[in-house]
């Protein structure tokens, strides 16, 4: 199974496949870091580590592990990557730990990872595997930066700290649950605008049954477990 | 007593785990379509939530910490998780046939709410006792049906209106969660001060 | 058999290979990472013990047995400047850990809080630095006024400082 490195598995998912603008996986973690853009940062660099690892690892055990088996071995590789990088996390970086809370062990769940783990690391070669898990890593980056830089700016007048807007001048709903929503909803709305239309006539991919908020329509569509 | 009213309302109303905690957000935007599925999932959800809570409390007091394996705690909860629900299916399969075809689907879907692992976690970090683990488990529940309700009613009527182009689908589902998320945050402040 | 033994027997085998592997890289991790975060953990200790008790110059070991309900630890000052008592109290969302240093005279010399998870905007303004400093040079949490609207929170903080001032009494 010797495939070619193919670069467009890493170009996919920065944009046109953005796991998160486009697939619309990950929202929990999007909603909850984005109220300050580091935080987005630090998110998606955690999680890029985490599907980097499971998407090799998975990969290269995709011939030895049994179809019925398939999903829990995938959790137990995804939960341990996830708790090296809480550890290494909580050692080397403890600002970022408190900043993530509980969404740092939240990573295990995140759809994203299990989904690419289904849909194409337990099929396709490792190099691919991991080009697929650095472009779809990026591309969540990008995203949480955007959301949590829009909401950081409006909502607290500061962008990585650095003061931008005076304090009378904040709108303190965007760091809040509600402004989460609202700008999460604008900012696809914009990259709807962005490709024309082109996003919302493609037929929702399926990222995996485990997948989030198609994955209802999805199986419904009788991809069963 | 009056601590596990405070968490439950708690988890209901303030501190919903939808809309003000973030989390088991997917299947609240995949699913919250139409009503039916709305409330059996979210009755799906809580009987997991309470059942995963309630498992998973003696699992870590009793195996892991006293051993000193707390950081296996992600790994062994959500390999707990995922065998509980299928467990659940199995039985609903055997037993209430019914059910678990109009359920079947969204089953699988529970073992990755964040929810569920978000509030074994929760459990161990505040250092809730097995009853207000689950007291907090069933709130959560309840929050969670409490919104997916509310929201269902709200994207019917969404599905009905006019949209400008590029906010059909997700976008406008989202701007609507803001303003059912931007209600409850009426709620702050409603149980803090229940007790005089 | 050769049925059972593929449907059944290898994937327990490949899934329990999995599990154990996984658990030995975590152990090393855990190994290298504990020590690191551990010593993470005794600098912000110390640092929030000299915040409390500014007085003093250098803290005991911890007496962490024979304490009062709710009181984790209580350290002396080497100087005799006081104790600084750490305190968990039950808030209203989670745990509301706090330090609390008392002068032998049995005033509060300052209050800080470790870890909250209080309502954003309402009990949180409670667990805030301008309101925890109130308590300074009082001997009694109720010499300060609740924040209206945080019951909860507030009750949660001055039974933790009761607490230490009775730990420290007890010293």
């Amino acid at each position: 199974m010797a495939e070619k490195l193919n670069l467009k598995y890493l170009t996919a998912g920065l944009i046109k496949e953005n796991p998160v603008l486009v697939l619309l996986l990950g929202t929990c973690p999007t909603l909850a870091v984005t109220t300050m853009a580091q935080n987005g940062i630090g998110m998606g660099i955690a999680a890029t580590l985490v599907l980097l690892g499971s998407n090799v690892v998975i990969s290269l055990l995709s011939r030895v592990i049994p179809d019925k088996v398939r999903i829990p071995c995938y959790i137990v590789v995804i939960a341990g990557f996830v708790t090296i990088v809480q550890l290494l996390v909580k050692a080397y970086t403890p600002d970022l730990d408190k900043a993530l809370g509980i969404y740092l062990p939240l990573i295990v769940v995140n759809c994203i990872i299990l989904g690419r783990a289904e849909m194409f690391a337990s099929k396709n070669s490792v190099g691919n595997s991991a080009l697929d898990a650095i472009g779809m890593g990026i591309g969540f980056t990008i995203a949480l930066l955007v959301i949590g830089s829009i909401r950081e700016i409006l909502g607290a007048g500061t962008w990585f700290g650095l003061r931008l807007l005076p304090e009378a001048m904040t709108i303190s709903v965007f760091s809040l649950p509600p402004g989460g929503f609202m700008t999460f909803g604008f900012v696809v709305a914009i990259c709807n605008w962005i490709s024309g239309g082109k996003i919302l006539q493609r037929k929702s991919k399926c990222a995996g049954c485990a997948g989030c908020a198609e994955g209802a329509e999805c199986a419904e569509g009788g991809k069963a477990e | 007593m009056n601590q596990l009213i405070i968490i439950l309302l708690g988890a209901v109303l303030v501190n919903n785990v939808v809309l003000t905690q973030f989390l088991g957000i997917c299947p609240f935007l995949g699913v919250s379509k139409k009503l039916d599925s709305a409330v059996g999932m979210s009755l799906a959800v809580t009987f997991v939530l309470i059942l995963a809570s309630a498992v998973t409390f003696p699992i870590y007091h009793g195996l892991l910490e006293s051993n000193g394996f707390g950081y296996m705690q992600t790994v062994v909860f959500i390999l707990v998780i995922a065998a509980l629900v299928q467990l659940v299916e199995i039985i609903l399969k055997r037993y209430v046939p019914s059910l678990h075809k109009s359920l079947g689907i969204y089953l699988p879907l529970i073992t990755t709410n964040c929810a569920v692992l978000g509030v074994t976690i929760q459990n161990i970090d505040n250092s809730y006792t097995f009853v207000e683990s689950l007291f907090y488990a069933f709130g959560i529940g309840m929050g969670f049906l409490l919104a997916m309700v509310l929201f269902s009613g709200v994207r019917q009527r969404i599905d009905s209106a006019p949209i400008p182009k590029f906010f059909k689908g997700m976008p406008s589902v989202l701007i609507a969660a803001s303003l059912v998320s931007l209600s409850f945050m009426g709620f702050s402040g409603v149980v803090e001060g229940i007790f005089g | 058999m050769n049925d059972l033994t593929k449907s059944f027997v290898i994937p327990t085998a490949v899934l329990t290979i999995i599990c154990l592997v996984v658990s030995a890289a975590l152990s090393l991790t855990y190994s290298v990472a504990n020590p690191i975060i551990e010593e993470n953990n005794r600098i912000t200790e110390q640092a929030a013990l000299m915040e409390v008790l500014p007085s003093a110059d250098s803290f005991g070991d911890a007496v962490t047995a024979g304490l009062p309900d709710g009181v984790n630890a209580v350290y002396t000052a080497g100087n005799g400047a006081g104790v600084v008592c750490r305190v968990t109290s039950k808030g209203y969302g989670g745990n509301v850990v706090i330090m609390v240093g008392v002068d032998p005279e049995g005033t509060i010399c300052g209050v800080k809080v470790l870890e909250q998870s209080e309502t954003q905007g309402l009990g949180s303004r409670v667990m805030a630095a301008d309101y925890t400093s109130r308590f300074t040079g009082k001997t009694g949490p109720d010499e300060v006024d609740s924040i209206a609207g945080s019951t909860v929170s507030s009750t949660a903080l001055k039974n933790g400082i009761r607490a230490a001032l009775d730990a420290a009494k007890g010293v």
